[in-house]
């Protein structure tokens, strides 16, 4: 391969192969080096490794690295007479499990040109969605008040394949080098525009407006904002009920929101007053219970389940900070459905946790209303048992995870990974479980409340006794979920 | 109905480059007028379906109105009153373009509607967008991927106006588009980001490029596109080893934070950003991996309250740059208006603007008549006053010399502009013809008898759908007048003019004189 960086680390230099691929690097001391290589558009044969290790006592002659080339999808959005649609949005997504729960992951978004075509590039191999959103029409202010033309037409928001959920979207299962088509048709329906203004906005300070149609919608659609009034007009919105938000900062530089809900159906909607608020902050108590010595060692993370939000990398992940005196705080929290985790320190486990009726452990989502939020009341406990093992001599050596499910599914899975053929798993609440071992918990979703119940009913009985510890022995893995 | 640069009241919608600019409505005559015509391609004049076409008047006032054209193309708006209206379309493909404009740049022309209006059966002239495609490689014909795009168009009628219309990113192949261009002299720059763009390390780069293989604006090729062409660019950029830049002296900015110094590395015809530097005094003030080139350097604070900048040719040596803010020129202009009232300067803006060079020193004029400019860089600038009612009739200054409508900043000490605007201008309506008929989307120039240095003197319009053009607060003294059936004529340049300005009307406008003329157009 020609033209290719290769590097010699740690300290032999960088190099590029000549027209034949050829490369070499001379008077090295012996030792180990890691040789890596990198060229655009492609990419080494394993994404883990950072190159192949080389022992180096005498020379090496025709070392060989091996780079996978890119994949890359390009295709056309044609409306249903078949004219070009220029300007529409299209997104590759990777459809992924992280800390036990699916998301899909933003890879590249593009839009189409004045031929309706697009490309999307420099693909690792995978299986990717693509997913085409509203055209981004000519937008903006013409004059005073906003433009008076008719919005353009517009489509709603879907999968190639004709999909407009994820779940049921055909993905693209991309090879090596691979040189995908995907031609999206969309059908235009007749759209209309939002006019509105916000109070409480900053002049000539940025905006964000959102307009969504449900936590999986993206709110891809154009919003031009008067910037020193904070009119706004959003244009191409199909018949439907929406959410709308907006964000700016404040004179502090902290955020803050504004929200409505809007029904747009068969006309225009005017003057839709919105007005920006610094969010409230989440609050809540910690009691330890059955230890009068102990501090709270506690903390809260709320993940986003918004699509739009998680996209923009914006609150992807809030916490709270130390707890003290009995109570803890998140700052400026938006209203929207969050997944919520609690972690504790050393010797402390969560009991429960309630907002109101809500069982939090269990459900593991917070939902944040607009206006007042919920007080968060935790309790933790000290009294929890462990639960240890040993894996067979056949297993010692690779790779185990293991999960512990609570058989009422009422709390969160606990994880752990092996350690010199042991594992140790903590300050685990008393109660019976099930203990899967896996090579690997990476593809599934313990995170999500169905499937943990689901898993409740298989593994190997477990049962978990206040300050006791329980031995089990793993002898061989479990056959991986589908 | 318009006239740029200075008409009356104008507001520019920069995004569509579309100007306006509001005439005094005609007394509401009971009678009531039709606006009709056709919307047709420009270039094989067939009519276009599909068309949003909106009316509105030219004032503001009323509510537009709109309608969308059938296959015949055509477009009709009934009870219609005795006025200025401006017609725009917009449609796929097309973009948005007002009627006697051309691909959506540029002056409009009005459609005057009463007892001696021309408003029916238009001929609305929808002009095709060009494109420009290409691709971007290295030396070796390796594409380079997320290289930018920028075009930059030379505004018709002004020379040498140029504005950034539109910007690309290459794709993993090298390959870009660009698309809805208008047909006027484009500019286009390649830039490949530098991979730790103002910091020491990895010192080769790409340097910017101008279509066609050049780093200097100035040795920039024009693509003058035509309506609906497909135009082909391709950048091959070459590798060169970065230098660096340091600058020295002082910042300049008063109060606040000093810490807050922003330095930005820009390039484009007229200094867009290539990249940019948070430099932060006391901590070093050296931008690393400059790759040789004509770049603006621009010094400001963070927020913006000044920015100010010079151009600076990298060479492929490291080099220093003295900031030329050490006690930076600031500049305050009282405006004391004679002849006239003080409320005349009610939307006024001010200008100082260094030619061949985009940088938008414009503040509004308030009740009081002063107005600051702090942080100047030295150099000779322009002085320009935007009110619809007033003509700039002399400047003085202090600790600056002024000569041609220009003030020389020198590279220190605070200046004094007095500028005194007046209100007694003449102003001048006339009707353009050509061969005894009303002549719409002709130029009418209103050049000076006496050459000028000054572009502000040279004024121009696009002569509204009956043939009419008008001109208001115009300094007394004698001016040629002429018309042209060219969009495209530099109207500010004494030598594009020449052969015109002998045939032309000589016109003596006194003060608060209002002329009626009439002109026959002339022959290029």
């Amino acid at each position: 391969m020609r033209y290719a960086q290769v590097a010699l680390l740690p300290s032999g230099g960088e190099t590029q192969t000549d027209a034949a691929g050829a490369f070499q690097f001379t008077d090295l001391a012996p030792g180990e080096y890691i040789l890596a290589a990198g060229k655009a558009g492609f990419v080494s044969q394993d994404e883990e490794e950072v190159g192949l290790a080389v022992n180096l006592t005498e020379s090496r002659e025709k070392v060989v690295i091996r780079l996978l080339p890119l994949a890359s999808i390009r295709g056309k959005v044609a409306d249903d007479s078949g004219d070009a649609v220029e300007g529409a949005t299209v997104i590759a997504m990777a459809s992924g499990v992280r800390q036990g729960r699916r998301g899909t992951q933003l890879i590249q978004a593009v839009q189409t040109n004045d031929r309706g075509e697009y490309r999307i590039g420099s693909l690792r191999p995978g299986k990717y969605l693509i997913r085409v959103d509203n055209p981004t029409a000519h937008g903006g202010f013409y004059g005073k008040g906003g433009t008076t033309l008719p919005s353009p037409d517009s489509f709603a928001p879907l999968f190639y394949g004709g999909s407009r959920d994820a779940a049921q979207a055909t993905p693209l299962d991309l090879q090596a080098g691979a040189e995908a088509r995907a031609d999206v048709p969309v059908v235009l329906r007749p759209a209309h525009t939002i006019r509105g203004r916000m109070a409480g906005y900053r002049p000539h300070t940025g905006a964000v407006l959102q307009l969504s149609a449900g936590e999986s919608d993206l709110g891809l659609n154009v919003s031009s904002i008067e910037f020193n009034t904070g009119r706004f007009e959003i244009r191409g919105v199909l018949d439907g009920a929406y959410r709308l938000r907006a964000y700016q900062s404040g004179e502090g530089g902290e955020m803050r929101i504004a929200e409505g809900d809007i029904e747009v159906s068969g006309k225009d909607v005017e003057d839709f007053a919105i007005t920006l608020v610094a969010p409230p902050a989440l609050r809540g108590t910690v009691v330890v219970q059955g230890s009068a010595e102990s501090e709270a060692d506690f903390w809260v993370q709320l993940q986003t389940r918004d699509a739009f939000v998680a996209l923009n990398n914006q609150l992807d992940s809030l916490r709270s900070g130390e707890v003290t005196d009995g109570g803890f705080e998140i700052a400026s929290v938006f209203p929207g459905k969050y997944w919520v985790d609690f972690h504790t320190g050393e010797g402390q486990y969560v009991a429960s946790a309630r907002a109101g009726q809500n069982d939090l452990l269990a459900t593991q989502e917070l939902i944040v209303p607009s206006g007042a939020l919920p007080a968060i009341e935790v309790v933790l406990r000290t009294d929890g048992g462990a639960v240890t093992g040993t894996v067979g001599v056949a297993l010692a050596t690779d790779e185990v995870a293991l999960l512990l499910v609570p058989e009422a599914c009422n709390r969160p899975a606990e994880i752990a990974a092996l350690e010199q053929g042991a594992f140790r798993i903590p300050d685990v609440a008393p109660g019976r479980y099930r203990l899967y071992a896996w090579k690997s918990v990476f593809e599934v979703e313990y995170g999500a409340p169905a499937r943990l119940c689901a898993l409740a009913r298989g593994g190997v009985p477990v049962e978990v006794i206040a300050g006791k510890e329980t031995k089990i022995q793993v002898e061989k893995l479990m056959e991986e979920p589908k | 109905m318009t006239s740029a640069p200075r008409g009356r009241a104008c507001c520019i919608a920069l995004a569509f480059l579309l100007v306006t600019c509001a005439r005094p409505q005609a007394a509401k005559n009971p009678q009531t007028y039709r606006i009709s015509g056709v919307v047709v391609n420009a270039t094989n004049d067939r009519p276009l379906s599909q068309a949003h076409v909106m009316v509105s008047d030219s004032t503001g006032g009323a509510k537009p109105r709109e309608m969308t054209t059938g296959a015949d193309g055509k477009f009709v708006f009934e009870g219609v009153t005795a006025g200025a209206w401006t017609l725009t379309a917009e449609r796929k493909s097309y973009g948005r373009q007002s009627y006697g404009q051309h691909a959506g740049i540029g002056a409009a022309s009005s459609i005057m509607t009463g007892p001696d209006g021309v408003s029916e059966n238009l001929r609305f002239r929808m002009e095709v967008p060009a494109a420009i495609s290409g691709k971007v490689t290295d030396e070796r014909g390796e594409p380079i991927a997320a290289a930018g795009l920028e075009l930059a168009v030379e505004l018709p009628g002004t020379g040498n106006q140029v504005l950034v219309r539109k910007m690309a990113l290459t794709d993993d192949q090298g390959e870009y588009r660009l698309w809805e261009l208008p047909p006027v002299p484009c500019y286009l720059l390649a830039i490949v980001p530098h991979p730790s763009p103002g910091a020491p390390g990895e010192s080769t780069g790409f340097a910017p490029q101008y279509y066609r293989d050049t780093t200097d604006p100035r040795t920039a090729t024009a693509i003058a596109l035509k309506p609906g062409e497909e135009f082909h660019a391709d950048f091959v950029m070459r590798r060169a080893q970065g230098v660096s830049v340091t600058l020295q002296g002082d910042s300049g900015i008063q109060g606040g934070n000093s810490a807050e110094m922003l330095a930005l590395l820009g390039s484009g015809p007229r200094g867009s950003e290539v990249t940019s530097a948070a430099v932060v005094p006391g901590q070093g003030r050296t931008i690393y991996n400059v790759l040789p080139g004509r770049y603006k350097l621009v010094v400001g604070d963070l927020a913006s309250t000044f920015a100010t900048s010079r151009w600076i040719d990298v060479g492929t040596e490291d080099m220093t740059v003295k900031l030329p803010f050490s006690n930076p020129p600031d500049v305050t202009a009282k405006v004391k208006v004679v002849d006239g009232e003080t409320s005349a300067l009610g939307d006024a803006t001010m200008r100082l603007h260094l030619p061949a060079d985009a940088g938008n020193n414009t503040r509004p004029v308030p009740a009081d008549g002063t107005v600051r400019f702090p942080a100047m860089a030295a150099g000779l600038y322009r002085i320009t006053l935007h009110a619809p009612d007033l003509y700039l009739k002399s400047v003085t200054a202090r600790n600056a010399k002024v000569t041609g409508g220009m003030v020389e900043l020198p590279e220190s000490g605070a200046v004094q502009l007095d500028i005194v605007a007046s209100g007694d201008g003449g102003r001048i309506n006339g009707k353009v013809r050509a061969g005894g008929k009303p002549l719409s989307g002709a130029s009418v120039v209103l050049a000076p008898r006496k050459d000028s240095p000054d572009p502000d003197d040279y004024r121009g319009y696009i002569s509204d759908s009956d043939g009419t053009f008008s001109y208001t607060a115009i300094r007394p003294g004698e001016y040629v007048l002429f018309a042209v059936d060219d969009w495209r004529i530099n109207y500010t340049d004494p030598a594009a003019i020449r052969s015109y300005l002998a045939a032309g009307k000589v016109v003596k406008v006194e003060a608060r004189q209002a002329l009626e003329v009439a002109i026959e157009v002339s022959r290029p």
